[in-house]
């Protein structure tokens, strides 16, 4: 699908009579709102590019740039990939086994999701760089000067994989939970080992969860900056960024942000494909009781894996910032300079965790329940915003308000706007999963004993979706806490935040100044996962 | 003596720390169809999953087909124990056809031809492409069969099959249900809290009651010599009459009437007739009075006032005519099955021991 196309589509899916009168208003209406405040920045960035000239789409085409785009997918794939592979074991152990220790390990191995991706390659370099920790280790007793390189593709890869496979991670634990059971029984009644129960039954059953989670990380890796940037790993957003801040004329950076669109819309497309055939009701077994899996001696590897797991992704990193800060310390370094900072950015995550909510909700309901080319349009469109760089988004708001919005240029009503453009398909994608599991008979039978359509919704969806709603509003929460590129180009003047804290200490290698908003980035991040898995747990 | 399938010896099931099933005794023969009968609580879908495997007994053993398969340290899995499985709501895998659900279980090169064979047996020819989602709860519960069935089990669980079907439904697939399994020639146990379901479709009904069985028998002799007032009253319409029985025969309000040779008693008892023992006589001298009659064109139910006070339900055919306020008289033509007093003795405890019984139900 090439951009050429993109008009055509908006315009040969509208919707006939009859899908428009099955469609309640109540539903369009907010989800209309919602799509329209998602196209905005896109809007921008046709406008920046119908304004490119010949020399500029000649750009395009060179081959550094089919380079970088490669780079870009590489990166994008086997990252999916392996946040699978780390995510599909781990849900499954902290969910339907005996492993010692469950409910402790099924709060660490979320974790790693409250590091952002630019700490953790700062981490990374710091430990295993040049210069970093285990150099200066092993230098002296075993004359060591040269270690494998971790900058580029590998150093990429292991970032973002350690740090984005909590998305697919918390997807699949929430379906893992609402499983009907008596699925998994019947296959065991018909001959199947537990091994065989999962390849048949159960995973086939995951994969609605897997595809939206693997679509998250997929999303996050082709956007992420800070990390690939000091790992020295050019994808799109690095040459869209180079090309806005270096050159005046930023057409070609509008270009190149269209491209990266156009992978985002291909991506979309394959998996609403494949989510199509998911949407059969599975079974409202809300809460039922789930059979408890015993390891045995497999408890031993299962143990081994899990940690292997929480030390690389959370207990590591952590270490290294605590070293840092701990030299900072002894250097002299304050602390009550953090509490600005840290009261703004929770203000700013904590409005957009709302209004993504409140967005949300009626996309994932227009998408679950009145399935249709509109309600996957909306949708789509609603993905628009999260697939946008940081910068592309702060970028196009920018114009915006600079020329149209003055009142609302650098505020932060802006910034929180900014925010809820990027991250409400997070709360959408888990929206919908949760609104998968549960049965519309259940919102028909309190239509039948009377209850108007806002009493079903918060008497009967929302208590039901709850700890998906609250998993989709602590994601948005925590993402944008983390968000950095948004924030450094729309936060007010004096605006800053933990985030960009981090950032102009690392940029100055003040690397212990560094350190103590990031832990403190961390903390409070840590705290609302708990939150999320909590309620998890409670509802077993 | 026929071929038992299942055999539970002593089986008792604690879930955490209330027991759930105590003391069970319970042999099935091949081909049999046996009902286990209860309310909510008393322990019969606890049953079924400790035959299936997918709970371990406390104490006790179960033997499938001559094999031990749990107790006296073993313990067999499920999926080895060759047990169908239908659940109450179906469980039908979403992702798979139909005709993957059915041949799911199945392993060898006739796999294919074994599915389509069972499609044919349950009469869901054509629908071996549907998926589940599209079906009808009837078409559902067929599926769900069809699936136990084409491993060619040893035996058949059924967990209350048909307690999601409407109930005009719930008639025709009875029926319907009860002849594949004979086709098939199935040995089943199926889980109900309907007295109706139990009675007309097994050979054997055992009644649970907090995790045991109170009686074990054919639904005719369920009917007819219920082993406790509770079961008298739950497998059909009961009255109770007071009376004072000596060994063979009892005296009540209604006349003397012999006791069965198996039930013999003593003492003051409540004596317990089924509606449609009851005949009745016009008689103006007699002394029992019709106090409302209710007409259902193929019978009608009439009750009926003692002198002492006492009120009869009777059940008559369609021809008598009698009209609230006429004396009548009324007979039974025994044997009646009569249990002790409540205000003296209590409740009987446990279920007696029945030479007559016995030997019908072997």
């Amino acid at each position: 699908m090439n951009i050429a196309h993109w008009p055509r589509i908006l315009v040969s899916k509208l919707p006939g009579r009859e899908s428009a009168a099955r469609v309640p208003l109540h539903l369009v209406v907010p989800a209309l709102m919602v799509a329209g405040a998602m196209l905005l920045p896109l809007a921008y960035l046709l406008v920046r590019a119908a304004g490119a000239d010949a020399a500029a789409w000649q750009q395009l085409f060179r081959p550094r740039i089919a380079e970088v785009l490669g780079r870009s997918v590489l990166l994008a794939f086997t990252v999916t990939l392996s946040a699978n592979v780390i995510a599909i074991p781990l849900a499954y152990l902290t969910t339907r086994t005996d492993l010692p220790g469950r409910r402790v390990w099924s709060v660490i191995t979320v974790l790693p999701l409250v590091i952002p991706s630019y700490v953790g390659a700062f981490a990374l370099i710091a430990a295993l760089g040049p210069r970093g920790l285990l150099q200066q280790m092993l230098a002296g007793p075993l004359g060591l000067s040269r270690l494998p390189n971790i900058y580029g593709f590998p150093g990429a890869w292991l970032t973002l994989t350690l740090f984005a496979y909590p998305y697919v991670l918390l997807s699949a634990r929430g379906a893992l939970l609402g499983l009907d059971p008596a699925l998994e029984d019947a296959a065991r009644s018909l001959g199947d080992s537990p091994w065989m129960v999962f390849r048949r039954v159960t995973l086939p059953q995951l994969r609605p969860a897997l595809l939206s989670g693997s679509l998250l990380v997929a999303l996050y890796v082709l956007s992420d900056f800070g990390a690939v940037s000091m790992l020295r790993y050019t994808t799109f957003t690095r040459a869209i960024y180079v090309q806005y801040s270096a050159s005046f004329d930023r057409n070609l950076a509008a270009l190149l942000a269209l491209v990266l669109v156009a992978i985002t819309v291909v991506l979309l497309t394959a998996e609403a494909r494949e989510q199509r055939r998911a949407r059969a009701y599975y079974r409202a077994a809300a809460r039922r009781r789930q059979r408890v899996v015993r390891l045995g001696r497999w408890r031993w590897p299962a143990l081994a894996f899990v940690t292997l797991i929480a030390l690389v992704a959370l207990v590591i990193p952590l270490s290294v910032m605590a070293f840092w800060l701990v030299r900072g310390i002894r250097a002299g370094e304050t602390f009550q300079l953090l509490i600005g900072p840290a009261w703004r950015s929770v203000l700013a995550s904590g409005l957009a965790a709302g209004a993504a909510l409140l967005g949300a909700l009626p996309v994932g309901l227009l998408v679950v329940r009145h399935g249709g080319r509109f309600s996957r349009l909306i949708e789509r469109t609603s993905f628009v915003g999260y697939a946008l760089p940081g910068i592309v988004v702060a970028l196009a708001l920018v114009f915006f308000g600079a020329n149209f919005a003055t009142p609302l240029y650098q505020t932060l009503a802006m910034l929180v706007f900014a925010y809820v453009v990027r991250f409400m398909p997070q709360a959408v994608a888990t929206v919908r999963a949760a609104l998968l599991q549960i049965s519309p008979r259940l919102e028909e039978a309190a239509r039948g004993l009377g209850a108007r359509t806002p009493r079903v919704l918060f008497t009967v969806t929302v208590p039901l979706v709850r700890s998906g709603l609250l998993s989709g509003a602590a994601l948005v929460f925590l993402t944008s806490m983390k968000e950095l590129p948004t924030t450094l180009l729309l936060a007010p003047t004096g605006y800053d935040t933990l985030a960009t804290r981090v950032w102009s200490a690392t940029e100055e290698a003040f690397y212990a100044r560094a350190a103590a908003p990031a832990l403190l980035l961390v903390a409070v991040s840590a705290l609302s996962i708990g939150l999320i898995l909590a309620r998890d747990d409670a509802g077993r | 003596m026929a071929n038992h399938i299942i055999c539970c010896h002593n089986l008792s099931h604690r879930y955490d720390e209330t027991p759930v099933i105590e003391g069970f005794e319970l042999c099935v023969n091949e081909g049999e169809f046996v009902a286990l009968l209860g309310r909510s609580g008393s322990g019969k879908t606890t049953l079924l999953r400790l035959i299936a495997g997918f709970e371990r007994p406390t104490q006790g053993t179960i033997e499938i087909a001559g094999r031990l398969v749990a107790g006296n340290g073993v313990f067999i899995p499920p999926e080895k124990r060759r047990v169908g499985m239908v659940f109450q709501d179906y469980a039908l895998f979403p992702h798979l056809t139909v005709l993957e659900n059915i041949r799911y279980g199945l392993r060898d090169a006739g796999a294919d031809k074994r599915a389509q064979e069972v499609l044919e047996l349950v009469g869901l020819d054509g629908l071996a492409d549907r998926m589940p989602g599209e079906l009808s709860g009837g078409q559902q519960q067929r599926v769900a069969l069809a699936r136990a069935l084409a491993p060619q089990p040893a035996v058949v669980l059924l967990d209350e099959p048909f307690s999601n079907l409407d109930a005009g439904l719930r008639a025709r697939l009875r029926v319907e249900l009860r002849d594949i399994l004979q086709e098939a020639g199935a040995t089943a146990i199926f889980v109900t809290h309907d007295q109706e379901e139990a009675l007309s479709l097994a050979d054997r009904v055992a009644v649970l009651r907090q995790g045991r069985i109170e009686q074990f028998a054919p639904p005719e002799a369920l009917y007819r010599l219920p082993a406790t007032r509770e079961i008298a009253e739950f497998v059909g319409e009961a009255n109770f009459v007071p009376g004072h029985a000596e060994g063979d025969t009892v005296t009540c309000g209604i006349g003397r009437f012999p006791l069965p040779l198996c039930r013999p008693a003593r003492g003051e008892v409540d004596v317990m007739l089924r509606p449609e023992w009851i005949e009745v006589e016009a008689d103006p001298q007699g002394e029992a009075i019709v106090l409302r009659r209710m007409y259902f064109g193929h019978d009608q139910l009439m009750r009926v006032e003692l002198p002492d006070g006492t009120r009869l339900e009777v059940r008559l055919g369609p021809d008598d005519s009698f009209q609230p306020g006429d004396r009548v008289r009324l007979h039974v033509p025994g044997p009646v099955v009569s249990y002790p007093r409540q205000s003296t003795n209590g409740r009987r405890a446990s279920r007696p021991v029945l030479k007559a019984e016995a030997a019908v139900a072997r």
